[in-house]
């Protein structure tokens, strides 16, 4: 009995773990959500976005895009069927985007690592004063990441650009080994002093 | 981007009271007989207690009168200020129908939409402009550029 409870003890320690800690899987979205921040807010190239129609409102510098929304920059495209942008106002910087329906998103980070993501909304919020400042990336609406090292879905996948974290709110990984588990439990070299059972 | 400074009032004046002329004459349905008219131009005002500032001005070399109301303008620029003098957009057509009553001008033609500070950029096909709430409604083919914030600047004002 005490060896079982030993092992429940293991396993809840991993799972607190893998809430508290990222995964290579959250790692390599950390990088990868990094260079999309630094996409929205620090714009180094433009930012090109086609959609079949817009409405500009010329006092509150919002842009809303209807139909087939495609962003692009260099090292990431978006796509949704409908996005909210408030447009910076003399030199500064995006405030937010509100992509909904059908997100797609793809993205490269400094690594040349690829991301690509999916979710039914994706929220950019920048917000400065003299005190603090803010800008988080929130992919919701079952939100799922895939990089070349796994997967990850969640209810809420949240990065705070300024602190660098990345929450998972329910995360569900699923982490890609070489090989299949078949080939792994028959690896000769792996196994326990346990004595081999009869047949 | 440089916005020209606006008409003296009295310039103002007689183009309002030619624009209301031809919009009561259309409403009628009568025949106009106005012809076509150069530098066609509709102001548009803050509320008091601004109400000497700019808020919209609607530009066009040509004019010519429609029914009900309404003018075929050519090579139209539209100028949005902020009540600093900020000129905010610039959007430029090769052609418009400018209906007075409604305040409301559209076309089907391409449009060229431009902040003042040249950072964002808006092109497509056809496209609808509320006066009264500052909206442009691009219908077709859009597609927007949001350029990288230059140091200098290029602010202008009225």
């Amino acid at each position: 009995m005490k060896p079982f409870f030993l092992f429940l003890l293991l396993v809840l320690a991993a799972t607190v773990r893998a809430e508290e800690k990222p995964t290579p899987a959250a790692a390599a979205v950390t990088n990868a959500d990094a260079a999309a921040a630094k996409t929205l807010g620090e714009l180094k190239s433009p930012i090109v976005i086609t959609s079949r129609s817009s409405v500009v409102n010329l006092r509150s510098n919002v842009v809303v895009y209807f139909g087939n929304v495609r962003v692009t920059e260099t090292n990431m495209s978006l796509l949704c069927e409908y996005l909210i942008a408030v447009m910076p106002q003399r030199g500064g910087r995006i405030e937010s985007i509100l992509a909904q329906t059908n997100v797609v998103m793809d993205m490269t980070d400094e690594k040349g690592e690829k991301v690509h993501g999916t979710g039914e909304k994706l929220l950019y919020t920048y917000r400065a004063t003299e005190t603090e400042t803010n800008e988080v990336i929130e992919l919701s609406g079952n939100p799922w990441i895939e990089t070349a090292r796994g997967s990850t879905k969640a209810d809420v996948i949240t990065y705070d650009r300024i602190t660098g974290m990345v929450r998972f709110q329910n995360p569900q990984m699923t982490i890609q080994q070489e090989g299949n588990i078949t080939n792994f439990l028959s690896n000769p070299l792996l196994g326990t002093n346990a004595p081999k059972r009869k047949p | 981007m440089k916005c020209p400074r606006p008409l003296p009032p009295r310039a103002f004046g007689l183009l309002l009271l030619f624009v209301l002329l031809a919009a009561a004459l259309g409403l009628q349905g009568q025949p106009l007989n106005f012809g076509r008219v150069k530098d066609f131009m509709v102001p548009d005002y803050f509320d008091p207690p601004h109400e000497n500032q700019l808020r919209s001005r609607l530009n066009g070399t040509e004019a010519q009168p429609l029914p009900g109301g309404r003018f075929l303008i050519k090579q139209i620029k539209l100028e949005s200020f902020r009540l600093d003098g900020f000129c905010e957009f610039r959007v430029t057509a090769p052609e418009c129908i400018y209906d007075h009553t409604r305040r409301e001008a559209s076309s089907a033609r391409e449009v060229h939409l431009e902040s003042g500070d040249g950072q964002l950029v808006v092109d497509g096909r056809g496209f609808l402009w509320q006066q009264t709430n500052s909206l442009v409604v691009i219908s077709n083919d859009q597609r927007t550029i949001i350029r990288p914030p230059t140091s200098t600047g290029t602010h202008t004002h009225r």
